[in-house]
Parts: structure tokens; sequence; C-alpha cells
């Protein structure tokens, strides 16, 4: 696979480029919406979801 | 960086891990300066985490916003939280019964890593998601 070689930027520059008013306040709340997904997260479900597609004939 | 699944998991000479998935529309979302994407990319950078771009999601995106806002699609990949991600070749079967599934390919290739990587799919839409793995794999944007 192709390895890009793209300049990564610090977080505040795109932010100020991008005119995004991120706060601490919303990181929280992006975490917090984040967390509970991860714990809602049925990852047996998933793998054998994938399993089953994988097994899937041709 | 555009990367296979297996070679993510290192940027900046940091570990780091897979924390999400963009979608074409989290992806439009972002150009069209969503805040709820752009607090998401932030705490995941804050958590020394990344956020994985499917090639498909990206052209997906540039076409549907016909690449008016090509330096915001080039801000996202400079990210220090992103990741450009290709499909595996070897998964191209699994990929066929996703996009048959979903009805996208862009979104089966979302939904593929995801899978692949245990983690969800962030979306505007998560009802091209319904029929994979109970569609239990999204985190819908909320602005």
């Amino acid at each position: 696979m192709a390895q890009d070689t793209s300049r990564k930027l610090s977080v505040g520059e795109i932010h100020t480029r991008m005119g995004l008013a991120v706060t601490d306040e919303g990181m929280a709340r992006a975490r917090q919406r984040r967390r509970k997904a991860e714990l809602a997260r049925d990852s047996e479900g998933r793998a054998a979801f994938l399993a089953q597609l994988r097994s899937r004939p041709a | 960086m555009t990367e296979s699944h297996d070679e993510v998991g290192r940027d900046h000479g940091r570990a780091t891990e897979a924390k999400l998935v963009l979608d074409t529309t989290a992806v439009v979302a972002w150009v069209r300066g969503s805040i709820a994407v752009g607090e998401t990319l932030a705490e995941i950078d804050d958590e020394g985490g990344y956020v994985a771009i499917p090639l498909w999601c990206l052209i997906e995106a540039g076409h549907s916003t016909a690449m008016l806002d090509r330096e915001r699609l080039d801000l996202l990949l400079a990210h220090p939280a992103t990741a450009l991600i290709t499909d595996d070749a070897a998964d191209w079967e699994t990929l066929v019964a996703l996009r048959t599934l979903i009805g996208r390919a862009d979104c089966a290739a979302a939904a593929m890593i995801a899978l692949d990587l245990g983690v969800d799919v962030m979306t505007r839409d998560a009802s091209w998601y319904r029929s994979v793995a109970g569609g239990a794999i999204v985190l819908e944007i909320e602005d």
C-alpha cells in the first residue's frame, strides 16, 4: 500500500485555519459520547458478524 | 498517510490506536465546519489515538462537495489524529457482501474498517448501517 507523505499540522493550527471554536467542554462531551458507545459495544457480536461475512462462499 | 488496516497504529513515531472511522457524511460535515467532528478529532488526538478515513469516503466526499473546499479536505488529512486508509485487497469478497447489505461501496469500506479495527463509524446517517451487526456500529454526529 502507498504511504502518503503529507505534512501533519498542529491541532491548534488546523482549528485556526478551519475557523473551528473547539472548547474543552465540547471535547469532554465528545469523549463522554464515545465512552458511552464503547461501553455499549458488542465486540463478540461484531466479531461473529465479520466471521460470518468472511465465511460466505464467493 | 495512506495505509492498509495492518499498517496503521503508528504516527509521528508514537504508538497509536484506532478510535473511530469517519464515513463520507462525516468528512462532508468536517468540510462544512462541523464542531462535533472537530471536537471528536481533537479529543482523540488528546488521547493519543487516531481516526481512520477510508479512501473511498474521501473520494465520495470530494465528489459530493465538488472539491470546492479542497483546502478543508487537505486540513483533515493534515490533522495529527487522522489516517487515510485503503482497503485490503484480501477483503474484497467481504466488501462485496457489505456492499450488498449497505448499498454503497464507500459505506461498505467504512463498515469493513470499523469491524476490522473494532471501532465505530462516525456518520450523519446511521440508517446506512442498519444491516451491519444489528446497526450497532455507529456514532451519529450531533451538532
